[in-house]
């Protein structure tokens, strides 16, 4: 895991003294609110219906056990005892005052955290693989880039004021799990024939009102040239993205509205003609970034002997929780055990200060002292000898966070909604809990395969709706809440936007037309078949005769 | 504009905390809608946002407006109805079990 520089340091620092500053002219009256708004916005704080909320940045989703225990800390300190975990990977806390947000950044810097760029039009925080550097599966770890770019966006002068947000996603393994697809611009980093990286660069994915799946742009990209390349396709989004109309400032609308052929071009000539002069020490950047991030001593840990399951007592619900939760590892006697923030009736996402600091207690014992976000608002022990599993189990027991529910209906993505969010339509948390409610009884019962719910509580689908197997909107109709759902999206290297099912329905009645969805995916489903292969098969209208009964 | 309720009371954030706040009768800002002040009449209405964009000017609240309230002091409409009385999240097991432990 990267540990700050002195640089880093100063940055985070010197930020939270500029924002302190900041915050006292507004509460001395001598900048207005449309003046500070921008400036409160760049670190991350917003205001929401009830109150400010602030994003703090988990840059690619990656926290040290020390990280997580100030989390904690802040939870209790300044709000309201539990944080939020968010899409991009991010926590939010619902509850700051603009009075304290200054302390609040101070105590983040002492950890080397901030809230640098979790909103605003600027490149956000970048998101990917919640198992990077442990998946079995893994052909190029893609830290050490994430950190690249996280250091070449942060504060990038020509990128403060794009036409709109910008995001980006990597991978480094066949197998998606950063949802590249869905991205401004999503990466592919993958190991070329003489071994070394390359990356297949992914253009104008992304969700919102008019959601699209990325276009392949360029293939095969060597790292010392990619930096160069990811800033062309900034200048070029940043000269040509549309200002007038902020529904149309995405790039994806850039790539449609000018074409894959000639965009390319454009970013091709901006490739050749810009000055390479910053990016010569890419490599030497990049080795940097590695020798200053801690790397797990595996063969230590392997002497660490703990209470284990040896299989001599029966434990179904242990067994339950590995089979659906614990993921392979790269080294052989390790895996990944997945900690999902989803209880049944639960909201998504949402974790306690108390198990905020039990997890940071059980990384350190347990995980080589990291933890990860997940995009689905999941947490990850990363990297857990499979000999203390037992002992971990029983560790979340107590703390309420073993739910074996990992990738089910149950463990469904929904973002803030009506609730907390200004810019909502309708509530989602309260339709996640009385859908989670119902269908984990379900899915105790019956071999469902991984399937995903996403639930956003307006059209900017932060929750990821139009990607999901089942996706649901929540919309306004005439002062009352009335909510859409689509079928057979996916958010995996096969990534596809779901279709909409039919007529908008009560959110009383959401988990009824879910599980029925589900009842007749069991029913006609052939061997081996997902729900959105099934989908793929059937097509809608069986689906939509079920679903409307 | 023309009321479209019978009674509207007059809902900010404040500045300091962010916490939604509503105007009194004596001008000041309270975090309990009991204390809000009730307007039936338009004109008035109006006047009183007037004082209560002076309160966004004296930098002690942000954003303030209308909000056309029932005889029960609810908000007609979902979005103020839910800023008026929190979220409408029930059951939350998580902070249950701390307060438990
Ligand atoms: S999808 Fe809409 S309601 Fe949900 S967090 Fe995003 S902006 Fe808010």
């Amino acid at each position: 895991m990267y540990q700050y520089d002195q640089l880093d340091q100063s940055i985070v620092e010197q930020r939270s003294a500029e924002f302190r500053a900041q915050v006292e002219r507004r509460l001395a009256g001598s900048i207005s609110e449309a003046e500070f708004k921008p400036l409160r916005l760049m670190n991350g704080l917003y205001l929401q219906l009830h109150a400010y909320m602030l994003r703090v940045a988990i840059p690619y989703g990656v926290l040290s056990s020390k990280q997580m225990a100030k989390l904690a800390d802040i939870a209790d300190k300044y709000d309201r005892g539990y944080g939020h975990f968010t899409t991009r990977q991010n926590i939010q806390f619902n509850w700051p005052k603009l009075i304290e947000t200054p302390d609040i950044l101070d105590d983040l810097a002492g950890v080397q955290m901030h809230a640098i760029q979790t909103s605003g039009n600027c490149i956000r925080n970048i998101t990917t693989d919640p198992f990077a550097g442990a998946a079995a599966d893994e052909e190029v770890d893609p830290r050490p880039l994430c950190e690249l770019l996280r250091q070449w966006s942060t504060l990038h002068p020509e990128f403060a004021y794009l036409p709109r947000k910008f995001k980006f996603a990597i991978t480094g393994s066949a197998i998606d799990r950063a949802a590249i697809k869905v991205h401004d611009i999503g990466l592919r980093l993958r190991k070329g024939s003489d071994n070394r990286p390359l990356t297949d660069i992914w253009v104008g994915g992304g969700q919102g009102r008019t959601p699209k799946v990325a276009q392949l742009f360029k293939q095969g990209v060597a790292l010392e040239d990619l930096l160069p390349y990811l800033e062309a396709i900034m200048r070029v989004y940043n000269r040509y993205g549309r200002r007038d109309n902020k529904y149309k400032a995405r790039i994806k609308i850039l790539l449609a509205e000018t074409g894959l052929e000639k965009l390319q071009e454009q970013v091709e000539a901006e490739f050749q003609s810009l000055d390479r002069t910053p990016f010569v020490n890419v490599a030497a950047e990049l080795q940097r970034i590695t020798e200053n991030s801690l790397t797990p001593d595996y063969a230590s840990h392997n002497e660490s002997g703990e209470l284990t399951n040896n299989g001599s007592v029966p434990h179904p619900e242990f067994d339950a929780w590995k089979q659906q939760n614990v993921k392979p590892h790269k080294v052989r006697g390790y895996v990944i055990a997945m900690v999902s923030l989803k209880p049944a009736g639960g909201i998504p996402g949402d974790a306690t200060s108390r198990q905020m600091r039990e997890l940071a207690e059980l990384a350190v014992r347990y995980s080589h002292d990291e933890l990860r976000v997940t995009h689905r608002q999941n947490l990850v022990l990363p990297h857990v000898l499979e000999r203390d599993l037992f002992a971990l189990w029983q560790a979340l027991v107590e703390i309420e966070l073993a739910e074996d529910n990992i990738d089910l209906p149950s463990d469904i993505i929904a973002c803030p909604g009506l609730d907390y969010c200004a810019l909502a339509t309708a509530r989602s948390i309260p339709i996640a809990q009385a859908v989670s409610a119902k269908i984990r009884a379900t899915e105790k019962k019956t071999d469902l395969g991984g399937i995903s719910v996403n639930i956003s509580g307006c059209i900017n689908a932060c929750a990821h709706h139009h990607v999901a197997n089942i996706g649901v909107l929540g919309l306004n109709k005439g002062g009352v809440e009335n909510y859409q759902l689509t079928l057979g999206g996916r958010n995996d290297q096969n990534a596809s936007i779901g279709e909409r099912l039919g007529p908008g329905v009560s959110g009383d009645e959401v988990p009824h037309v879910i599980e029925r969805i589900i009842d007749f995916y069991v029913d006609v489903r052939d061997a081996g078949e997902s729900l959105s292969d099934t989908y793929d098969r059937v097509g809608k209208e069986p689906f939509k005769e079920a679903a409307y009964v | 504009m023309p009321l479209k309720h019978s009674q509207s009371i007059i809902i900010a954030n404040d500045l300091r905390t962010g916490r939604t706040v509503y105007l009194t009768e004596d001008s000041r800002w309270s975090d309990s809608v009991v204390d809000a002040e009730l307007l039936d009449q338009q004109d008035y209405a109006e006047s009183r946002l007037v004082t209560a964009l002076s309160g966004e000017g004296a930098n002690l609240v942000i954003d303030p407006y209308l909000v056309g309230i029932e005889p029960d002091l609810c908000a007609s409409n979902i979005r103020e109805r839910i800023r008026l009385s929190g979220p409408t999240i029930i059951n939350n097991a998580r902070v249950g079990i701390d307060q438990a432990a």
